[in-house]
């Protein structure tokens, strides 16, 4: 490969995807100037919050060469126990703690199934994926609605205003943003999630303690998804236990919209925020002019297709055609 | 010695047939709602659906991948062939329900082989572009009024075995045959063994990967088919979820998910054999909720047994090279 294009690859790692969600805010401005006003850009940047917060946990497990398909489920529980745990009169404080000790239990499990019991990530997580949608359904099998005593504290969560102009929904995406940049690119464990995540006998033989890793990593996601589960609670005001479904792929869409190699070990946390905010971008802009769920599906699909047709380019140009 | 790790072989590759004879043995002892005829019927009826389209994912995964698009498949197959049916006949719109899948098959494929999409995330948009393409087509259901067509799934041969149940064993050969007995199969499991190998060995790894994928369209079109038959309507929202039925049906089967090897017949066993805990619980009347619990639970035992399995062989090959080693130096 040529120097220029090797260039070009470097700046389109860094940079495509913001290239991507600018062309389709161009083009959709075009079409509709409401789209683009700065009252629709907060909503959409609001929406995202939750696949976001998600999202981060998701960039960790993928990097570490993994997936975590029960996200979804544990979005449930956790919105299904913040519920159940207000409505029985508890403190506001306590019943997030609750959500999120679930959420890493949750983690704790998957992990130990992977790295104990050797199954593969992928099946793991798809069998505790109906195991904790089952567990939700039996803890609490209708939705519970929310009533607004109840619902004050938690409310703040998603109509607060932090300082009285930021959003809490945006705040704690750019909080978890924050965090997730300074532990994935400063900390030992960020280097050990990309080391495992690129070659696993290699951190192994280089002393890395894989398993306490891998079980991390799956506490990690867990527990950005208890997060997101008690920010959707707020925003909907119902505890449901069908909340989370199909879930897991609209974190997985972001993370791999993101950049984020499949193959493990490279991650990319900038990309993975831009890419959930361009998932719900798409599908509230489309919304907007009119079009059906039908046609948002579809349009994120594409743009998931297009995403990646550009990363195979890459891959071809890299290694020939072989 | 030798005796006992020949039983344990030939345990590891029926393992699943003797727990599923196990379990019914069970089952009819303990419940006399199993004691009928009508309810092994119905339990092949159900689990062929399922077993048609998981003949065609075994392929995928023998060669290390996955198809997730094959729910949304389904729900555009149903869509198309109930508008189709009522104009075009039986058998036409089975063909076109047939090229449909094959289409939906080789565009999955051409995206993973010429594209280098990994198939897990390429099969994953499709999943979601198809399933839209279904909703557009058509947002509601449809029932479907031909008692012909419905006669596929219900009819029973000598009033005995369903016909639903004969299709997926003729499938089943089919796919046994082309697995085994022919240059395709050979490639694709020599690709789940290696895929590197694979290539430098000159296999022409891009065409047998859409080929894969395009069986898995096929075989998917002709369960699309059953189904509709078997229930009579169709809407785009059905069936959600049964690729990861399907995925465990050909992983409790045995297939292993790294690739390389794996059996259509134990598949096909395995799917009767989730169909046949799932009708238990109903009948012992385990709450709904618990079910999905047990399903998981169930799932996780049968990833983990191969796991075990393992241990179990590295032990016994230890132990053989340790006894042989100690002979030699006892002979010198």
């Amino acid at each position: 490969m040529s120097k220029k294009a090797k260039k070009f690859w470097l700046i389109w790692d860094r940079i495509g995807i913001l290239c991507i969600l600018l062309t389709v805010m161009i083009v959709f401005g075009i079409l509709d100037s409401r789209i683009v006003s700065p009252a629709q850009l907060l909503t959409a940047l609001n929406r995202s919050a939750v696949s976001g917060i998600a999202a981060a946990g998701m960039m960790f497990a993928i990097c570490a060469g993994g997936f975590d398909l029960s996200v979804g489920s544990i979005l449930s529980l956790t919105s299904c126990i913040i519920a159940m745990q207000l409505t029985e009169g508890k403190s506001t404080l306590f019943a997030i703690a609750m959500t999120l000790i679930a959420g890493g239990v949750c983690g704790i499990i998957n992990g130990l199934l992977i790295t104990k019991l050797k199954i593969q990530t992928f099946v793991a997580t798809l069998a505790t994926q109906l195991a904790f949608a089952g567990v939700t359904l039996v803890y609490c099998n209708k939705a519970i609605q929310l009533t607004s005593k109840v619902n004050s504290q938690l409310k703040f969560f998603s109509t607060g205003k932090l300082l009285g102009i930021l959003p809490m929904p945006i705040a704690l995406l750019i909080l978890a943003y924050i965090i997730t940049y300074l532990v994935y690119n400063f900390t030992p464990f960020g280097t050990k999630v990309r080391a495992v995540g690129s070659n696993e006998p290699a951190a192994r033989t280089t002393g890395i303690k894989v398993d306490v890793t891998l079980i991390l990593v799956f506490i990690v996601t867990g527990i950005s998804a208890a997060i997101a589960g008690v920010l959707n609670t707020a925003q909907v005001s119902i505890g449901d236990p069908s909340l989370g479904e199909g879930f897991e792929l609209d974190a997985i869409t972001a993370v791999v919209l993101g950049g984020t190699a499949l193959s493990g070990g490279k991650g990319n946390v900038f990309g993975t925020l831009v890419g959930a905010i361009l998932v719900v971008f798409v599908k509230m802009g489309l919304n907007i002019l009119g079009a059906g769920e039908a046609y948002q599906k579809l349009a994120v699909a594409i743009v998931l297709l297009f995403a990646l047709t550009i990363n195979g380019i890459k891959l071809i140009m890299e290694k020939g055609d072989k | 010695m030798e005796k006992k790790r020949r039983l344990h072989i030939e345990y590891g590759d029926h393992g699943i047939l003797y727990a599923l004879i196990i379990f019914w043995i069970v089952l009819i002892i303990t419940n006399e709602n199993f004691r009928g005829l009508a309810f092994f019927q119905t339990i092949l009826t159900k689990a062929s659906l399922n077993a048609i389209c998981g003949i065609g994912m075994t392929f995928a995964v023998i060669s290390g991948a996955f198809d997730l698009s094959v729910a949304s498949q389904v729900a555009l197959n149903g869509v198309v062939l109930t508008l189709i049916l009522p104009k075009m006949g039986i058998f036409p719109s089975i063909i076109v329900i047939l090229l449909l899948g094959a289409l939906m098959g080789t565009i999955n494929g051409l995206l993973i082989s010429k594209l280098r999409i990994p198939s897990f995330i390429a099969t994953l948009a499709m999943q979601m572009a198809y399933r839209a393409l279904a909703q557009l087509i058509n947002s509601s259901p449809v029932v479907v009024d031909n008692s012909g067509f419905k006669k596929i799934a219900a009819y029973k041969i000598a009033g005995i075995i369903p016909t639903a149940f004969l299709i997926c064993i003729i499938l089943g050969i089919l796919g046994t045959i082309i697995l085994r007995k022919m240059k395709l199969g050979r490639n694709i499991l020599a690709i789940g063994n290696s895929r590197e190998a694979a290539i430098i060995s000159g296999i022409n790894v891009a065409k047998t990967e859409i080929m894969i994928y395009l069986l898995i369209g096929l075989f998917t079109a002709a369960s699309s088919v059953i189904i509709v038959s078997y229930l009579g309507s169709s809407n785009y929202g059905m069936q959600s979820g049964l690729e990861f039925t399907v995925i465990s049906a050909v992983v409790l089967g045995g297939t292993a998910l790294i690739g390389g090897k794996g059996s259509i017949f134990n598949t096909i066993v395995a799917a009767v054999f989730l169909i046949s805990i799932r009708s238990a619980m109903d009948s012992f009347g385990v709450d709904s909720y618990w079910q999905r619990v047990v399903e998981g639970v169930i799932l996780i035992i049968a990833f983990s047994i191969t796991e075990i399995r393992n241990i179990i062989n590295t032990i016994l090959v230890k132990r053989k090279a340790k006894k042989q080693l100690s002979m030699q130096k006892a002979s010198k």
